[in-house]
């Protein structure tokens, strides 16, 4: 029940914020927070900055986490100015998914240097996916620096969004069961870089490079004596 | 920089000489950038007090562009081969490829010249060469075809002063999983002039035992090497292989216990939430993707999944099991941020 009325409230202050700058309820009987992030949204959205990642931190705080509402105006404006320095970062031209993930990026103790040298390496592309894996990267405990190596280095070996999402998501599989971050960040990039960044079975094939690699030992000679 | 060493023991057998046990010493050194790559291994031999052989290769290439589609590189390798009593052979390659596509999926094609060199008699060589490979998952294949011809040899069956020319065509897959690598290596030879036709195979696998330490077992039949002095053979051999560095396999023999989530692109914006590892009548899931409303999920065999429209990037996320408490899938790091409440964090592609 408590859910259900909550749900009904923020979805009645979304929708006010959405057409008017009005200063219903945003949170359920607090109508100065509420007026609080009206304002707080509205000052992003006038800034150019996208509000869904404050909008979504609202529902997350009313919905499930049950934050206090002067929690809740102090994560939002914490928001707001991590997405304008995550824009600042990612210039000259990110996208709203890119400045979205960078506010949340510096929102998990990324750096904003991190940021601008995965902006670097990816030119115009988008980020939201690099550094999305560079936080879950950091969250599980890698070294930020060695995080922001292991993704950068993979974006100029060309490995696409899957693959970076898959090594993501396998790092945080490897640390959840016990394996250490680091290690655990090291050996998944060896997997994924022996895939993209040697020339693999193709090498080999070329040059007949098969010398140890399987085991496989070079015979003694039965070459024609001279 | 990667070094490994390999230590076995073999059983080879060859048309001019009967079969014999063999020790195997070989050592591996690679390394490279996304400009290029450079390997050098050393392999020696000793089939009894009186034969040995010692081989080493360096090989390598530099790459133009590396994030372009389609790039140029150019690449090669010089070989040494010699046993005891004879003198060594030398050889060596060059040769410019055009390369689309990148390591995981793509194709080259190159044309290459080198030579040989053996007591004071040389051989040129022109190599023509078209590759393509494909990766996915856990699974590598590659094939390729190319054409050799060699002004001489100084290995085979062919008179001394014989000019093979040949086609070969071969293809190759690897599984690598869970600490286990399994490959197979196949060709097929045809001999245009003083060449024996005919097949070549062999099949490996290296388990590894230790975070740095693999069992490998190989078997197969090679054909002669014309380029580089090396005769054909059959052998079977076991070694232990020792890298300087943490095998990728330890880390994936681990398992997570407990609900993992999983996500993947279906088409357009849409994408499909995976759980597994529930024993559990209802699965719900929320977070950013879903609004912080719960959501059902179907259950298909042993997965729990849901389709839905979800941005590319970083979400949080929260499942329930059987109405009990909102908990973070196992296999993703969980945090509180800065407004309480466990959600795990998952990117999307």
């Amino acid at each position: 029940m408590r859910r259900l009325l909550s749900a009904g409230l923020f979805v009645a202050c979304v929708a006010s914020v959405g057409r008017a700058q009005d200063t219903t309820a945003l949170i359920a009987g607090d109508a100065a927070a509420s007026a609080e992030l009206s304002k707080i949204i509205e000052a992003t959205r006038a800034n150019g900055l996208p509000i869904d990642p404050i909008l979504a931190k609202i529902r997350q705080a009313v919905l499930f986490a049950h934050t206090p509402a002067p929690r809740i105006v102090a994560v939002a404006r914490a928001m707001s100015a991590r997405l304008e320095e995550a824009r600042a970062a990612l210039a000259p031209n990110p996208t709203q998914l890119d400045i979205a993930a960078g506010g949340d990026a510096l929102g998990y103790k990324v750096s904003a240097q991190s940021l601008k040298d995965i902006r670097r390496v990816s030119g115009n592309r988008p980020v939201a996916v690099p550094l999305g894996v560079l936080t879950q990267l950091v969250t599980n405990q890698v070294d930020e620096k060695k995080a922001t190596k292991i993704v950068a280095d993979l974006i100029r070996n060309g490995a696409n969004s899957d693959m970076l999402v898959a090594y993501g998501n396998q790092v945080s599989s490897d640390v959840q069961s016990g394996t250490k971050p680091n290690n655990a960040a090291d050996l998944r990039n060896m997997g994924l870089s022996a895939v993209l960044g040697v020339p693999g079975a193709a090498a080999a094939a070329n040059v007949g490079d098969a010398l140890t690699s399987a085991g496989a030992p070079t015979p003694p000679p039965g070459k024609k004596k001279p | 920089m990667q070094v490994s060493a390999d230590v076995g023991a073999s059983r080879l057998r060859r048309p001019d000489v009967p079969e014999s046990g063999a020790l195997t010493l070989g050592l591996t050194a690679a390394g490279g950038s996304e400009y290029g790559w450079l390997r050098s291994s050393v392999l020696a031999v000793g089939a009894n007090s009186q034969q040995s052989t010692l081989q080493g290769v360096i090989s390598g290439a530099a790459v133009q562009s590396p994030t372009r589609w389609v790039r140029g590189e150019i690449g090669g390798f010089i070989s040494g081969f010699t046993e005891s009593g004879y003198s060594l052979t030398l050889s060596g390659e060059i040769m410019p490829r055009l390369r689309v596509g990148n390591a995981l999926r793509g194709g080259a094609l190159g044309v290459g010249i080198g030579g040989m060199q053996h007591e004071m008699k040389t051989a040129g060589i022109k190599h023509a060469a078209a590759e393509v490979w494909w990766g996915f998952a856990d699974e590598q294949f590659a094939s390729s075809l190319s054409f050799v011809k060699t002004t001489g040899t100084f290995v085979g069956d062919q008179l001394p002063n014989a000019a093979p020319s040949y086609y070969d065509l071969t293809g190759a897959w690897r599984h690598d999983r869970s600490g286990i690598s399994i490959g197979l290596n196949g060709a097929y030879r045809y001999g245009t002039r003083s060449t024996n036709a005919g097949s070549s195979g062999s099949a490996d696998a290296a388990l590894w035992v230790f975070p740095q330490t693999a069992l490998v077992l190989s078997v197969g039949r090679s054909l002669d090497d014309p380029v580089r002095g090396v005769p054909r053979t059959t052998f079977a051999s076991i070694g232990l292989r020792v890298t300087g560095a943490v095998h990728e396999a330890i880390g994936r023999r681990r398992t997570v216990k407990g609900a993992t989530v999983s996500v993947q692109r279906v088409d357009g914006s849409s994408r499909r939430f995976e759980i597994r590892g529930v024993n559990a009548s209802r699965v719900e899931v929320m977070g950013d993707f879903t609004g912080w409303t719960p959501v059902s999920l179907e259950r298909v065999g042993e997965t729990w999944r849901f389709e839905k429209p979800a941005s590319p990037g970083l979400h949080r996320i929260a499942i329930r099991i059987d109405g009990g408490e909102w908990i973070s899938p196992a296999n993703l790091p969980s945090t509180t941020d800065d407004l309480g409440g466990v959600v795990g964090l998952i990117t999307v592609p």
